[in-house]
């Protein structure tokens, strides 16, 4: 981390030598924006586990709905040099990138903290793009903070001529905050933060990743078994509760996890349920494939132990 | 060092050859890379010596924790895991959840990054989690820098000594249901072999423990906290037969095999 500082500071030493004055490193913007990539708009298939469902089932998101709060650009030293003003509330299943917020006349420099949070849904957000403000207002209504419906379906292994559809419709309160984000490695390098360079505009997508709901594991690394998205037990606990085809919080978390099948690396719960809503954290990207540090920031009610107790 | 780092190291020796100024010591490149000898230490989370309930809702007291571990590795990245706020626990909470809100992971993209440390144990080593006072384990070596996640290692066989006989990890004790419909409680002795984590993890490695962030500067002692509680969350004790205390029901179960691999069981902290 120590050379990636370094590194950091040799870029900003270049770019300050090639652009402008020693003492004056002027000035840019930094755009923050938000997508769902083709898993939210177009939907998940069925595939290797990677690349889509491992067990045949595909996915068609009808709502991907996202509260961003408090996007925050910091230098190193904590400094906040920009903050968004109110939230802002988006669905991802519309098409193409959407504009959150954009900081201008920020000096050219390397800023190495950013954060945001996904937060519960507040009345008076900003609505981005094609989201419906009846959304929001359910949003408040409810207490969530992210919400997803859509339709799952899978071919009929008893009579290949029919299909097996499931619908859900998922509200999550969780409150997390995705801080020191960094992007993806390219050619060996991760890049804390952002870089604003004089008299142009940067832009940091923060990416909501639709496929994380239904990881089956959380081990990582280069000797843990490869995580794979199922669908299989969302379903078959629809099916073990009122079977009406659309499947519920509930009957996820009174649906037990096969640790033969699912990974937690003991996280609460022990209930499909549990671990959706784990998931549902998760969901927060920076720049299509980079990472942040996610914390959750609501306080434990009391009375719960379980992820799924809140839901109750 | 990793070709990452070594790949990364190059890339910046290029832009520090070509810029107008170099990066200074006051970056802490003074320091970077002393070598420095870490002592190594094994304890047991507290509440693993009470009982607790799993995640599954059964009230596990423990009698025995045993696993074999063949050395730890301490690296920069960042874990994949992300605590909590500190919140005061409820009554409940400190009864019934031993791992609520303490780590969410993020699956699949935990890079270790470069390697900062490591202790061998010489081999497979039996470490007890009921001994009286913590274990203390051979010292390690390693380099300055920001220590941040760390890697524990199963033994690919069982110690020669006989303590867990053959296995590579064991746990015993008597469990009952926690809502009280409980039948007679389930006396167990949980086993792990080498071939059931390996249906976890590649070569008994659990990658990505959280070591607490730590800028390690000079010698000093890095303490890994074993967790059985983890180990016991996803057993489904109701599959088991009762047994009796004298005479434990065996099972090699898989959620004890995977609690067993699960990268949040071991957890790092750095003191000088």
């Amino acid at each position: 981390m120590m050379a990636k500082s370094c590194l950091g500071l040799v870029c900003v030493a270049l770019l300050s030598a090639a652009c402008s004055s020693p003492t004056d490193p002027g000035q840019g913007t930094e755009k923050f924006t938000t997508w769902g990539e083709e898993f939210v708009e177009d939907g998940i298939p069925a595939g290797d586990g990677t690349s889509g469902f491992v067990d045949g089932w595909s996915l068609k998101y009808d709502k991907f709905l996202v509260n961003f709060h408090n996007i925050q650009v910091a230098d190193s030293s904590g400094h906040v040099v920009a903050s968004m003003d109110k939230p802002r509330f988006v669905d991802n299943t519309k098409s193409g990138e959407k504009d959150l917020v954009t900081f201008a006349d920020l000096d050219a420099q390397a800023y190495t903290q950013v954060s945001y949070e996904i937060k519960t849904a507040e009345a008076d957000e900003q609505v981005v793009g094609d989201a419906d403000p009846a959304d929001l207002q359910m949003m408040v209504d409810q207490g969530l903070s992210v919400y997803v419906e859509g339709t799952a379906e899978k071919p009929d292994s008893k009579d290949e001529s029919k299909t097996i559809a499931k619908t859900f419709h998922w509200g999550f309160k969780t409150q997390t905050s995705y801080h020191d984000c960094h992007s993806a490695e390219e050619n060996g390098v991760s890049t804390e933060g952002v870089v604003v360079t004089n008299n142009q505009t940067d832009t940091s997508q923060l990416t909501t990743h639709g496929d994380h709901l239904y990881y089956d594991s959380l081990q990582s690394g280069d000797n843990a078994k490869p995580t794979l998205i199922r669908f299989d037990e969302k379903a078959a606990a629809d099916d073990a509760g009122d079977a009406d085809g659309d499947i519920t919080l509930a009957e996820l978390c009174g649906a037990n996890i096969d640790p033969s099948i699912y990974n937690t690396s003991g996280l609460p719960g022990a209930t499909i349920g549990d671990f959706v809503i784990s998931l549902a954290r998760t969901i927060g990207h920076f720049r299509h494939e980079g990472e942040c540090t996610i914390e959750r920031i609501d306080a434990v009610p009391k009375d719960v132990v379980n992820p799924c107790d809140e839901y109750k | 060092m990793s070709f990452h780092h070594l790949r990364y190291l190059a890339l910046l020796v290029v832009l520090a050859s070509l810029a107008p100024t170099a990066c200074s010591a006051d970056s802490g490149g003074s320091t970077a890379g002393k070598r420095i000898t870490l002592q190594t230490r094994m304890t047991t989370e507290a509440k693993a010596r009470s009982t607790f309930t799993t995640g599954f809702g059964w009230d596990v007291t423990l009698t025995k924790a045993i696993v074999a571990a063949s050395g730890l590795y301490y690296f920069d990245g960042p874990p994949p895991t992300a605590l909590l706020a500190p919140h005061k626990p409820s009554l409940r909470e400190r009864i019934g959840s031993f791992f609520i809100g303490t780590a969410y992971a993020h699956p699949g993209h935990y890079q270790a990054g470069t390697a900062l440390g490591q202790v061998d144990f010489g081999g497979s080593t039996a470490l007890d989690l009921f001994a009286s006072k913590p274990r203390e384990l051979p010292d390690g070596e390693g380099v300055t820098g920001t220590y941040r996640s760390a890697r524990f290692v199963l033994a690919s066989k069982a110690p020669k000594d006989d303590t867990v006989a053959g296995h590579i990890a064991i746990a015993e004790g008597s469990a009952v249901e926690h809502d009280g419909s409980s039948r007679d409680p389930i006396h167990f002795r949980l086993l792990a072999d080498y071939d059931d984590v390996s249906m976890n993890v590649n070569g008994g490695s659990v990658d990505g423990c959280v070591l607490d962030e730590a800028s390690v500067e000079a010698d000093g002692t890095i303490t890994v906290e074993v967790r059985p509680t983890i180990w016991l969350n996803l057993v489904d004790f109701s599959k088991l037969e009762p047994g009796t205390e004298d005479a434990p029901t065996e099972a090699h179960d898989p959620g004890f095999s995977q609690g067993v691999t699960a990268l949040s069981a071991y957890h790092f902290s750095y003191a000088d």
